[in-house]
């Protein structure tokens, strides 16, 4: 039974998260209440206990939930796990606090396209529910959900957290104008992953149109984030992409494949050919660079992740509940649950990716320090204003641009 | 038979019953929506009316025959090199197994009990531009530094043929395994003696006119590799093949032949993950157009013609492949 | 028609050579051919093994570093993990066993019968091969979805459960087990078994005692491609699963945040109890012959 380990410690550090979680029970209400974070953090000293703070800072009228089950479906790895990968300790702690069955399938979600097409729409179309009350998307696929009328409305009255501790840049956003769609769960960036011994410090997205790397360079087959990097790139901006923009950053990424500049356009699998060293240079996905290339790079590979100097993507992954779900109020509870800043850091600490929740730096601060002051995980001012979030999208647009795209790709 | 006469008439149907059941209410019935869909016009925001419209299909044909003409192309280069790789392997388990003809039979299979992903990844680690196998060429000068072999129509291909070389195998064994051995020592006694000249010079054609069709879909140009293929070919054509081989065990391995080449070419031909994982953005299948249309573009009507031009494509193939070895496969004509 | 009726006139005198060459072939290039080609299938396997060794200090496992035996001991060590290999196991061994049935009896019809319709069901068992296996997916999941307005038990077809996974799995095994067992039906000796009918069996021994024992190659290889095909199938479990989880569609999920090394484990644990079945079972085969027959063979 003697595991000598190394993961012991982060075990060590993920108990004490489960121990904090308990202690710091009061930033989330003095987050909610508007206190500045520094002494919210403070004031959660060690032996303070006090109770949930979805009851602590209440709301008139609706009941939340205490009872019945919660279907849930996630992307893999985007919660914390038990180091014996018994159990989800946060999951746990929901049930116990709330009395609600959580079905969470981990992975549930591989991907958006496939997720809205094998689970989402053919129900949903014929008027029926889905088999899940809460599932994870990108933006964009919101959006279209938004579009077609697919998603149940959060009553914000039910759910005091996230309406006080939600970060100010996901109010009202083009698909979610009154905030009450989509709670968003994790963000992640996209730029520059590269292998600094074979390339050399790298700073500008020029290098992935230029002969330079031709050959050994990988492109993301989401076209947000491609068309997003190009767009930037050329001194556009995202958040407000016009037709001649699009076409404009298209025919950039077009050049590039054609010339025979991009290898290959990958979903995650550009990881595989990194670490194996026939990729050098890619756009990526900040959470893979550091915790899939990085820790196991050989002697001669220096794996880094850098937010070019013109700018990112920024792309979030949101929680929202699919139209006739039998189990609103039990999703609802859930995100109130997420949006208290030690549930919030406790996932945090465990999937590292831009956490959209106030507060939980201030949580995380006391627990884990070096963690907190990454910049992946709470990046600093001088990124924020360089991150951009693609936006929402018409339905012609949606349907001409993907097309657009996806011949650009080769198909 | 002759007690059986009352029960022939209505065997075949009791036989067929509970399998073609299951295909018509579980294939059948969601293949004949899928064509009605492919009929549509709409999108997902404005919703699909059935509109019959047929010009969907000229327009798909028109707009992506070199994705179709490249899968035929990929699909069939794999099932040849399948075959080429199988036949021998097919052949040793069946004459040379003795005991462990079910063992080596099983390790032809087993790899494949496995995911696919992490068999790809395997490859991915093993073939990596600086990794196990090309590192070393490179370092020693043989290979230029920029030479690669992921992200390549030759993966592209390899990795197809790798995971329908048991498609091949199975069936070539059983058939095989059927031949009685005293059928091909009568036949050595009879013919005797390697099949010369005329081995040489087919070996040496099938392996030239192989290795002009690999050498130009890999890019390599098509007299580098058709030159070692000729070679390969005079060389199995001049010392391996017997009259005996040619006369007797080849036509009665035929059924096998024919089943292996189906099983392999069929799902090849609409494979789209290999393409994805190891090929380029020049090398992608028409099994990814389908892919990308029905996920990425939610362009249901096209991604379901594609579908059905593929399938038509490949019944007609069928037909060809049949006629020419002569089986009744699909015209189901005759019956011994 | 075989063409052992070919005229005897090309005899020739010369055995001996053709014998040195087919001891040649047989004595060396066959028996290094076979091992050079179940190496080169079996390498990623021994890659996937060798890994499921490792001890990544990231998420991912795609870098060897150094050995450990901590996956192994904790195999299942990965929430859902278990019952998605459990799910899978069950899909593949019982869609193996409805598929290569239901198909074997297909073959027999086909070869075995004249009857009317044979050319059209030939047809429609090449078809679900040549369909693209996303269109498979998606049309069987518009169809369970529909079925809500048929007259079935509550949940039978929808919700999705792992009995639609099943469904979809024995239907495009149905073809692949056809096709496979036809290839050991051409040709056959149907005299044996007017034989044993003139001696008095009837049309049940007759095909146990007979025609099962003859075909039964044909029908283990097809199921052993049924079984290959339905445990690593993505694309059409992905649109009839629901919530219910098999193991590609957990490996496919994991790629987005590093393959744990438990998936390694369980590939292998797969892939070794596979081979150890049949190192048994033919071990077991030879006692039982050695014990009927005597040890003299």
């Amino acid at each position: 039974m003697t595991d000598a380990r190394t993961p012991l410690s982060r075990e060590l550090t993920r108990r004490r998260f489960l121990q904090g979680s308990a202690l710091t029970g009061t930033a989330a209400f003095l987050a909610a209440c508007g206190t500045p974070p520094q002494s919210a953090g403070a004031s959660a000293s060690p032996g303070s206990a006090a109770p949930p703070s979805a009851s602590a800072s209440g709301s008139a009228g609706a009941t939340p939930a205490s009872s019945g089950t919660l279907r849930f479906a996630n992307w893999i790895g985007y919660i914390d796990v038990t180091e014996d990968g018994s159990s989800f300790p946060t999951i746990e702690k929901f049930q116990t606090e709330t009395g609600i069955t959580v079905q969470y399938e981990d992975g549930a979600v591989d991907d958006n396209e496939t997720f809205f097409t094998s689970d989402l729409q053919a129900p949903l179309e014929a008027g029926l529910a889905t088999e899940w009350d809460i599932v994870v998307v990108t933006d964009w696929m919101v959006a279209r959900l938004a579009r077609l009328g697919w998603l149940e409305t959060i009553d914000t009255s039910l759910t005091p957290n996230f309406v006080a501790n939600l970060a100010d840049n996901y109010k009202g956003r083009s698909f979610d104008p009154d905030t009450n769609l989509a709670a968003p769960w994790q963000s992640g960036m996209t730029g520059l992953g590269f292998d600094k011994n074979k390339t050399g410090a790298l700073d500008s997205l020029e290098v992935l149109f230029s002969e330079q790397f031709k050959g050994q360079l990988t492109y993301l087959s989401e076209m947000r984030d491609t068309i997003g990097l190009s767009a930037i790139r050329l001194g556009s901006k995202p958040e407000e992409l016009t037709q001649e923009q699009f076409d404009a950053a298209l025919a950039e990424v077009d050049t590039a494949v054609k010339g025979g500049i991009v290898r290959q356009v990958t979903g995650n699998s550009y990881v595989e050919d990194m670490a194996g060293g026939g990729v050098i240079l890619a756009m990526a996905w900040s959470g893979d660079v550091l915790t899939l290339l990085v820790p196991d790079q050989k002697p001669d590979q220096d794996f880094q992740w850098v937010l070019p100097k013109e700018g990112g993507m920024l792309w979030t992954d949101n929680m929202v509940i699919p139209k006739g779900s039998p189990n609103k109020a039990q999703a609802e509870r859930w995100i109130d649950f997420y949006y208290e800043p030690q549930n919030a850091a406790t996932i945090e600490a465990y999937v590292n990716y831009v956490c959209p929740v106030k507060g939980a730096k201030e949580v995380m601060l006391e627990s884990d320090p070096d963690l907190a002051q990454n910049p992946l995980i709470f990046p600093p001012d001088d990124w924020v204003t360089r991150l951009h979030q693609f936006r929402a999208t018409t339905a012609d647009e949606e349907a001409a641009w993907s097309e657009a795209f996806t011949k650009a790709m080769g198909l | 038979m002759r007690r059986a006469l009352h029960l022939r008439a209505i065997a075949p149907y009791l036989l067929l019953f509970p399998g073609l059941l299951w295909l018509v209410l579980f294939y059948v019935y969601p293949a004949v929506q899928m064509f009605l869909t492919s009929l549509w016009t709409g999108s997902i925001d404005a919703g699909y009316v059935q509109t019959w419209n047929w010009g969907i299909y000229p327009e798909a044909v028109a707009e992506y025959w070199p994705w179709l003409g490249r899968s035929i192309v990929y699909g069939g280069l794999a099932t040849i090199l399948a075959f080429a790789l199988g036949f021998p392997l097919a052949y040793a388990i069946a004459f040379r197994g003795g005991a462990y003809k079910n063992i080596l039979l099983f390790l032809v299979i087993a790899p494949f009990f496995t995911s696919f992903l992490l068999r790809t990844i395997s490859w991915k680690i093993i073939l990596a531009d600086s990794g196990l196998f090309l590192g070393p060429l490179k370092d020693i000068g043989l290979l230029p530094d920029q030479f690669r072999l992921l992200a390549t129509p030759a993966a592209v291909v390899a990795g197809i043929t790798y995971n329908f070389l048991p498609f091949m195998t199975l069936p070539l064994y059983v058939a095989l395994e059927r031949i009685d051995k005293r059928l091909i020592e009568a036949a050595e006694d009879l013919y005797a003696g390697p099949w010369r000249p005329q081995g040489t010079i087919v070996g040496v054609v099938i392996g030239g006119a192989l290795g002009v069709v690999v050498g130009s879909v890999m890019d390599y140009g098509p007299l580098t590799v058709s030159v070692p293929f000729a070679v390969i070919g005079g060389l199995v054509g001049t010392f391996l093949i017997s009259q005996a081989f040619i006369r007797v065990t080849l036509p009665l391995a035929l059924p096998g032949i024919f089943a292996g080449s189906l099983l392999t070419f069929i799902p090849a031909v609409g494979d789209f993950v290999n393409a994805e994982l190891l090929g380029n953005p020049q090398s992608l299948m028409i099994g990814n157009v389908i892919q990308a249309r029905y996920l990425q573009v939610t362009d249901y009507p096209t991604a379901s013609a594609l579908s059905f031009v593929l399938m038509l494509a490949i019944l007609v193939g069928l037909f060809i492949y049949a006629r020419l070895l002569g089986t009744e496969e699909l015209t189901g004509a005759a019956v011994r | 028609m075989t063409p052992t009726s070919s005229p005897a006139a090309t005899v020739t005198a010369r055995r001996a050579p053709a014998a040195r060459l087919g001891r040649i072939v047989d004595r060396w290039l066959l028996p290094i051919y076979v091992v050079g080609v179940t190496a080169y299938l079996i390498l990623p396997v021994a890659v996937m093994i060798l890994f499921s060794f490792n001890d990544p200090t990231g998420r991912s496992n795609l870098t060897w570093r150094e050995f450990s035996i901590a996956a192994w001991l904790n195999p299942l060590g990965r929430p859902g993990l278990g019952d998605a290999v459990r799910n899978s196991l069950f899909v593949a061994l019982l869609a193996t066993l409805v598929a290569t049935a239901l198909g074997t009896m297909i073959g027999l019809a086909l070869s075995r019968y004249a009857f009317r319709g044979r050319a059209a069901t030939n047809v429609l068992i090449f078809l679900p091969m040549s369909t693209p296996e996303i269109v498979l997916g998606a049309s069987l999941l518009t169809m369970f979805v529909a079925s809500v307005q048929l007259p079935l038990p509550e949940g039978f077809l929808f919700p999705l459960s792992i009995r639609t996974i099943l469904i979809a799995h024995i239907m495009f095994n149905i073809s692949y087990v056809v096709v496979t067992v036809k290839a050991r039906l051409a040709n056959f000796p149907r005299h044996l078994e007017e034989a044993a009918m003139d001696l008095g069996a009837n049309e049940w021994t007759t095909f146990w005692k007979v025609t099962f024992p003859l075909i039964l190659p044909g029908v283990i290889a097809a199921a052993l491609l049924a079984f290959s095909l339905s445990i690593d199938d993505y694309v059409i479990t992905a649109f009839t699963s629901g919530q219910t989880e098999t193991f590609p569609l957990y490996i496919y999920g994991s790629q987005l945040r590093g393959i744990p090394v438990q998936v390694n484990v369980i590939g292998t644990m797969i892939f070794v109890s596979a081979v150890a079945l049949v190192v048994l079972t033919t071990v077991w085969q030879r006692r039982v012959a050695a014990r009927d027959y005597g040890a003299g063979v």
